[in-house]
């Protein structure tokens, strides 16, 4: 089994897999982004954007119903295709430069 | 038109993921004419800061060190709000942003308000409806909210969060800088070395499990459901990078750590 992967690894392996089943917060965030379906782990989530978006797909750990979803996007290609090119609700990117915008602006030096 | 002097901002850190969040917003602000960009760690977490800080590039100009064997939340609170007091006195920052709801942009935040020094927070607005889970990240995100000025919200539901705790200050929707960080760090094509794995020959399902939640019962159905998918679709691996907590790593090692085709 493979030893806890660092920040930069584990985005090398997002960046790589075919599908990612978590319970992760913070991977729901940053799957989207790098166009990976995400199925759910848990009962609920604090990051409900996501399965708005139909990004992930909150699925619990019945195990018939973890083998049933994983199965749906590895044999359709529609299914797949469709979670995993769903915009990120979680940002485009250019949050910073956002903010720097906006703290000039706030302090009236733009 | 006269050439205006650098605005001295401060940006403060203290565990792995603000410095996650916090190093693209560092970059963007030191990138400015506009700011004097001071980086200020108050070392609420150590190594793992320090490897972030590396990949990024970048480097704190004060580190106040407070980390302690054992330190409790009132510890962290006490030693970085004395430390912040200090240096924001000696720097005069005309603003200060904190990042999300650890016990280091609480205090960072509220050392700041002392001085009546401009907050801008970044992550603004996540909210759970209980005060004590996650305990103390949802008081600190509310606390925080309401001593800035600038709430700077990673979704539109985080914003409405923001707007119905009756705040002072701007909201805006910015997106997630852990979006900003993720584009750079995947545009640099980073390794996955796992011994054994090679990428090109399986379709890999990557998993963590570790949440608290799934202990005990919810883990074993998990590891159930994953044995059905290896054995119905023989072109995939399971990509299972482990916890080091034991009670999540002994069942998932006992049950998948012979499968040939689980990493």
């Amino acid at each position: 089994m493979t030893e806890p992967l660092d920040y930069t690894e584990l985005i090398g392996a997002m960046k790589r897999c075919t599908l990612i089943m978590t319970d992760s917060g913070g991977i729901q965030e940053e799957a989207p982004s790098l166009a990976k379906p995400v199925l759910i782990l848990r009962e609920t989530t604090e990051r409900p954007e996501a399965v708005m978006a139909g990004t992930a797909k909150l699925i619990g750990t019945d195990s018939v119903r973890i083998y049933d979803e994983a199965t749906e996007l590895l044999t359709n290609p529609e299914s797949y295709q469709k979670m995993a090119n769903a915009a990120s609700p979680f940002g485009d990117g250019q949050a910073s430069d956002r903010i720097v915008d906006l703290c000039a602006k706030y302090l009236k030096i733009a | 038109m006269n050439s205006i002097s650098p605005v001295p901002v401060c940006i403060i850190a203290g565990t792995r993921p603000e410095a996650i969040k916090m190093a693209p917003v560092i970059q963007a602000f030191q990138k400015s004419p506009l700011f004097k960009t001071q980086v200020i760690l108050t070392g609420q977490h150590r190594e793992m800061v320090d490897q972030v800080m590396a990949f990024f590039n970048l480097k704190a100009d004060y580190d106040l060190a407070i980390m302690q064997p054992k330190q409790t939340l009132t510890d962290i609170t006490c030693l970085a709000v004395r430390g912040l007091e200090e240096l924001f006195v000696k720097l005069q920052p005309k603003m200060v942003l904190v990042q999300g709801d650890t016990t280091t942009a609480f205090a960072a935040a509220l050392a700041a308000f002392y001085q009546q020094i401009p907050v801008g927070h970044v992550e603004a607005g996540l909210r759970t409806s209980d005060i004590y889970n996650p305990f103390p990240e949802e008081a600190n995100r509310r606390l925080i909210s309401q001593i800035a000025q600038l709430h700077f919200a990673p979704t539109t539901l985080s914003a409405e969060n923001v707007e119905k705790s009756g705040v002072v200050g701007e909201i805006h929707l910015t997106g997630n800088t852990v979006i900003d960080a993720l584009l750079k760090v995947a545009a640099s094509n980073p390794p996955c070395e796992i011994p054994d794995l090679d990428w090109d020959k399986h379709r890999v399902i990557l998993s963590t499990v570790h949440r608290r939640e799934n202990w005990g019962e919810p883990l074993s159905d998990i590891i159930t459901g994953f044995q059905k998918i290896l054995d119905s679709h023989p072109d995939t691996a399971l990509v299972l990078p482990m916890h080091r907590n034991p009670t999540v790593r002994d069942p998932l090692q006992a049950a998948l750590g012979s499968h040939p085709r689980v990493f």
